[in-house]
């Protein structure tokens, strides 16, 4: 079980971080999200035990970051941003020496080196050199060298910033492989194909917690927008349907280009309002070309969260953030 | 199994002798020492110094630069291209990362020192005339009084390499911090010439002399041994204060 407890880091005068708690236990995926600066590579590099919170504790399975470092740090993975790796070493000498130096002895160390660059696609660029590889199999090359010691808490700082579809799906992979046996926060801007893995989701902004929010409540917090397709109506009549059924919610009537009049409003129903719609549209006498409510990806609610727009992305999220 | 510090050490050497800037290095050094050497020698012609001494005195104003230069990329580097975040958040201890970098460092300081004995050695052979003023228990002297000197120079060096994330700043600081005393000693001599009975030679190269003439004491073994550790001490603190990133 990883706890923060009330963590707040300074930097001089600045204050990165402010009374950051929360709680994960194993099996848990963290999404850390927020705007640049929002304080998510601090709150990892707290985590990692690189930096030393100002007040707060953090623990992993009861170890204190802090006075037990030494032990923590053997059950933790870490990927820091910047992927920073050895440029001169090939991919299996870094992970050879990696693992010695994390102390496995030698023959385990070869035999989990080999192992890991197999599972995570390095196979083929284990004899070359660190500095010719491409960004996607530098930040696969990291993870490998997180997931050595096959830790307890796996902290990846903005693991598929910068990398093509191809990639995330692997490094993807490679987070749900680990968080089978351990916790793992992963931090970004965007999460993309790893939003979808994540139990739950951390929203940073100006070093507090400003959202947090597990998937679950986020999908059912669900709203979606209602999109028809109508010809054969007056505008006015028109307004007069979508005020009829949007409930009071701000509803938009436009004309295409091709002469169809687009209807659309938000809405938490969908098959009511559906049949609701196209009922009238056929009592008028209109016609309908579609009619559907489009609701928003996981990706485009977890960037309304990062914006502040949290009552677009459920109806508890802010209520938690606040909490 | 082979210790953190160790895997360090072998890694730090390994990454300097990978291109040709720690060859450049060494040669530099045997260069500037050979030439120093040979003019002194040109200049102590029918003096008193023994040979020895003055291979001493010729190879210890360098030791420094060329400590500065194996030991500005420890640190520096790895704060640069952030891999330092990536060792420390290891399971390692502070004192195995500074005793491997400062290690790895050493060996190279060591090496270059080797390597001008070397060069003194072959001349020996080249001109059979010089044998006769070779000693060659104050060689043996001299060179552990210069292996002690590589040492706390090395490990001002190592320091240096913390404190900045420039090679050529930590560099320059090493050079600096060693050059400072020797400045203040200059100093002092100019406001104070009567100072010179008492100090007629720049301390380091003073007790190298001795050494090679085989007046050995006790004194430079706690000076430079106690620089050395100092250095290591406040290194292996500062990691472990583990706030590099704010510095």
């Amino acid at each position: 079980m990883l706890e923060i407890v009330q963590v707040t880091r300074c930097f001089g005068r600045r204050t990165a971080l402010e009374n950051v708690s929360f709680q994960a236990v194993r099996g848990d995926i963290v999404g850390i999200l927020g705007p640049n600066g929002a304080g998510k590579t601090t709150l990892l590099r707290l985590a990692a035990c690189y930096l030393q919170p100002t007040r707060g504790v953090i623990r992993l399975n009861g170890l204190d970051s802090f006075l037990q470092s030494l032990e923590f740090r053997r059950r933790m993975g870490y990927l820091p941003e910047r992927c920073p790796l050895y440029d001169d070493m090939t991919v299996g000498e870094y992970l050879l020496y990696r693992a010695r130096i994390k102390g496995l002895p030698f023959l385990k160390a070869r035999i989990r080196a080999r192992e890991l660059a197999e599972q995570l696609g390095l196979g083929e660029v284990r004899g070359r050199i660190i500095a010719s590889l491409s960004l996607g199999c530098r930040r696969r090359t990291g993870m490998a060298d997180a997931l050595l010691r096959d830790p307890r808490l796996l902290l990846l700082d903005d693991p598929i910033a910068n990398v093509d579809a191809v990639e995330c799906e692997r490094i993807a992979a490679g987070v749900a492989n680990a968080a089978r046996h351990a916790i793992v926060l992963v931090s970004g801007h965007a999460l993309a194909q790893l939003g979808a893995l994540c139990t739950r989701f951390l929203v940073l902004r100006a070093g507090c917690v400003a959202v947090e929010v597990t998937r679950a409540d986020l999908q059912a917090g669900d709203s979606g927008v209602l999109l028809a397709e109508v010809a054969g109506a007056t505008e006015a009549a028109l307004k007069r349907v979508a005020a009829l059924f949007s409930g009071g919610a701000a509803a938009a009537v436009k004309l295409r280009p091709d002469g169809w009049w687009q209807l659309s409003w938000p809405t938490r129903q969908t098959e009511t309002v559906r049949e609701a719609v196209a009922t009238e549209v056929a009592r008028q006498g209109w016609r309908l070309r579609s009619v559907e409510v489009v609701a928003p990806s996981l990706e485009s609610r977890l960037g309304d969260l990062v914006a502040g727009r949290a009552a677009a992305a459920g109806p508890d999220a802010a209520a938690r953030g606040g909490a | 199994m082979k210790s953190v510090a160790h895997l360090i050490l072998r890694r730090d050497l390994r990454a300097a002798l990978t291109g040709t800037a720690g060859y450049g290095m060494l040669a530099g050094f045997l260069a500037l020492t050979g030439w120093s050497f040979a003019e002194l020698l040109r200049r102590n012609e029918g003096g008193f110094v023994s040979a020895q001494a003055i291979w001493g005195i010729a190879v210890a104003p360098w030791i420094p630069a060329l400590a500065a230069a194996a030991t500005m990329r420890l640190f520096a580097e790895e704060r640069q291209t952030g891999t330092l975040e990536t060792l420390l958040t290891a399971p390692v201890r502070a004192y195995d990362v500074v005793l491997g970098k400062f290690g790895a460092a050493l060996s190279l300081v060591v090496a270059g020192i080797l390597l001008a004995l070397l060069q003194v050695l072959a001349l020996r052979r080249v001109a059979p005339r010089m044998d006769g003023d070779f000693s060659s228990a104050g060689m043996v002297f001299a060179t552990a009084l210069l292996f002690l000197q590589a040492a706390a120079w090395t490990a001002v060096g190592t320091f240096a390499s913390l404190l900045t994330r420039q090679q050529a700043a930590a560099g320059v600081l090493t050079v600096a911090c060693i050059g400072a005393p020797y400045a203040i000693y200059a100093g002092v001599l100019a406001w104070m010439p009567r100072m010179q009975r008492v100090f007629w030679q720049w301390p380091p190269l003073a007790d190298v002399t001795d050494a090679a003439t085989g007046l050995f004491s006790l004194a430079p073994l706690v000076l430079y041994s106690s620089v050395a550790w100092c250095m290591l001490f406040i290194c292996v603190r500062l990691v472990e204060a583990r706030d590099l990133q704010t510095r």
